[in-house]
């Protein structure tokens, strides 16, 4: 990086613009034509850059022996440039002869977002065509039967019903950063409960350096910078599974957004709409648009800043005394805060807001003398749902609080977050109602 | 007729979103006093191919792509071309990458 020293400060700025010419023939053959430029300075040519993607990629699948022989790995597929490279990167692998080849037995998964966006019709068809002619096992779902339906597998005759309850889901949240990140979560959500169902051990997605980056700077804004590591990491077991050892493995995290868009031109990949909430909207409407313009603009003028956040954040590991997990995104929560830290101010300020005067009348009454603990507005229902909205956000992150806040309707939330949410709660009562005879 | 240029010019991983989702073009680019270079062609494109005209910047930024989208000439890196003033030659294959999420 450079230097703060303030009068060199702006040599060492100008120094890391390209001065001489590039050198055209490529760094590793020193014979061929170069290709790609990598990082403004290193010069590959095709079979020589072919080579290096596959060397890193296999490198990182082979670290530390993540995969057994013969293991059932769930490889997700959304259609995104990444994610059709690890297919033909994966596919590649179980190709090769003898001791190179990859050895696991991979079950592709498609989910089929369609019902959230403009994609064209013949989409689904396409990927099934492409997952076809890789000839391995595969499976498409569709995105709204994975959150609500036990039996996701099979077609389920609900199917509309439950498109409804996941459009509701975000036409009920008005932020777009809340929304985006609501989708994340539910994303998540949906390929952990299909590894389970279809009893893969293993996960793999296609997150790139690029994309590892700026999630974890817009973890970091978003109040989940203690869950950075179960988003960004190469392995991240899923402890909220006892019975299954569920990991997530990152294959493409070393390997740079213009790495990947290079092997995808020269194998001649084509790619799919892979659309967020965020597609095509301007910068200044959500935090991770913002923070995805930021790295952009810097490592135009400075090419490593995509690779120095990225190892910096390799160097924040969890911290392993957390034992509480949040029931929306299975991360981890902050719960042995000081209570002045800025998690209970804002926990506190959205109460107030929650409640409206009354909250903080009641707890000046509460100060002043403690008698006035019955002064509920009966007779309607708001009350109960603000209660119920209440007692889920103790279950909750930090994050997922202000997604559940800005959430007008809590009916449309996956079953197993409400019921787990009552479980908790009984849990808790019982305890109570014990903890008399516990010495 | 010697004079105008048959290229091709496709936008990929959600670029195409602002062509009509229609990644491959066949262009030709008309005759001109000045050699048809690329940082000519993307003026050219924000005016005769972009569909989508109110988002144009997210395609182009000052004279430029907008950062985080690649361009390659004929499987070549444009940075090893001389970027916005390589000149286009007959049956150029130009394609235009994004990096961005979500297109
Ligand atoms: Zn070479
Ligand atoms: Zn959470």
């Amino acid at each position: 990086m450079c230097s703060v020293n303030e009068e060199e400060g702006a040599e060492v700025f100008e120094v890391l613009k390209p001065i001489e010419p590039l050198e055209l023939k490529c760094r590793k053959c020193l014979i061929e034509d170069g290709n790609v430029v990598l990082q403004k300075k290193f010069v590959y040519c095709k079979t020589c850059f072919m080579s290096m993607v596959t060397h890193k990629f296999r490198a990182t699948v082979g670290k530390s022996k993540l995969v057994n022989r013969g293991e059932r790995v769930l490889v997700c597929v959304s259609g995104s440039q990444s994610s059709v490279s690890l297919l033909h990167m994966i596919w590649t692998g179980l190709q090769q002869s003898t001791y190179k080849r990859l050895t696991f037995d991979p079950v592709v998964l498609y989910i089929d977002e369609s019902v959230l966006y403009d994609y064209p019709q013949d989409q689904v068809n396409k990927i099934q065509e492409l997952f076809e002619k890789y000839g391995l096992t595969y499976r498409i779902v569709k995105f709204a039967a994975a959150i609500y339906s036990d039996n996701c597998l099979d077609e389920d005759t609900n199917i509309d019903q439950y498109n409804d309850k996941l459009q509701n889901i975000f036409s009920n949240l008005s932020d777009l950063t809340l929304k985006e990140d609501m989708l994340m979560k539910l994303r998540k959500r949906a390929i952990t409960k299909l590894a389970e169902l279809l009893k893969c051990t293993r996960i793999m997605t296609a997150e790139n350096e690029h994309k590892l980056s700026i999630r974890l700077l817009s973890n970091v804004a978003l109040g989940r910078g203690s869950q950075i590591s179960l988003d960004i990491g190469l392995a991240v077991n899923n402890k909220n599974n006892d019975k299954t050892s569920l990991v997530t493995i990152r294959p493409m995290r070393n390997l740079s957004a213009k790495e990947i868009a290079y092997y995808a031109l020269f194998n001649m990949l084509e790619d799919f709409m892979h659309s967020n909430f965020l597609t095509a909207t301007s910068e200044d409407e959500s935090i991770q648009k913002t923070t995805e313009r930021f790295v952009n603009d810097l490592q135009v003028d400075f090419p490593s800043t995509v690779s120095t956040i990225f190892r910096t954040g390799e160097k924040i590991s969890e911290k392993t005394s957390a034992i509480s997990y949040c029931l929306l995104c299975q991360g981890i929560m902050d719960v042995n805060m000081s209570p002045s830290s800025a998690m209970e101010a804002t926990k506190y300020s959205k109460y107030v807001s929650l409640m409206g005067v009354k909250a903080l009348k009641l707890s000046l009454n509460y100060l002043k003398n403690e008698n006035t603990n019955e002064k509920k507005c009966d007779g309607c229902k708001c009350k109960d749902k603000q209660d119920l909205k209440e007692e889920i956000i103790e279950s909750l992150c930090y994050a997922c609080t202000h997604i559940i806040q800005d959430l007008q309707s809590l009916d449309d939330l996956p079953e197993e977050i409400l019921n787990k949410h009552k479980e908790k709660l009984q849990f808790k009562k019982m305890e109570e109602q014990i903890k008399d005879f516990l010495l | 007729m010697d004079k105008v240029l048959n290229i091709t010019t496709e936008f990929t991983s959600g670029l195409q979103l602002l062509f009509g989702n229609v990644k491959k073009h066949k262009l030709v680019l008309p005759e001109a006093e000045k050699p048809w270079t690329l940082g000519l062609l993307l003026f050219w494109i924000k005016d005769n191919i972009l569909v989508d005209k109110d988002k144009w910047y997210l395609f182009l930024k000052g004279n430029t792509v907008r950062p985080g989208i690649i361009v390659a000439v004929n499987d070549q890196d444009w940075e090893l071309l001389g970027d916005l003033n390589y000149q286009i030659k007959n049956n150029d294959n130009i394609t235009f990458i994004s990096t961005l999420h979500g297109g």
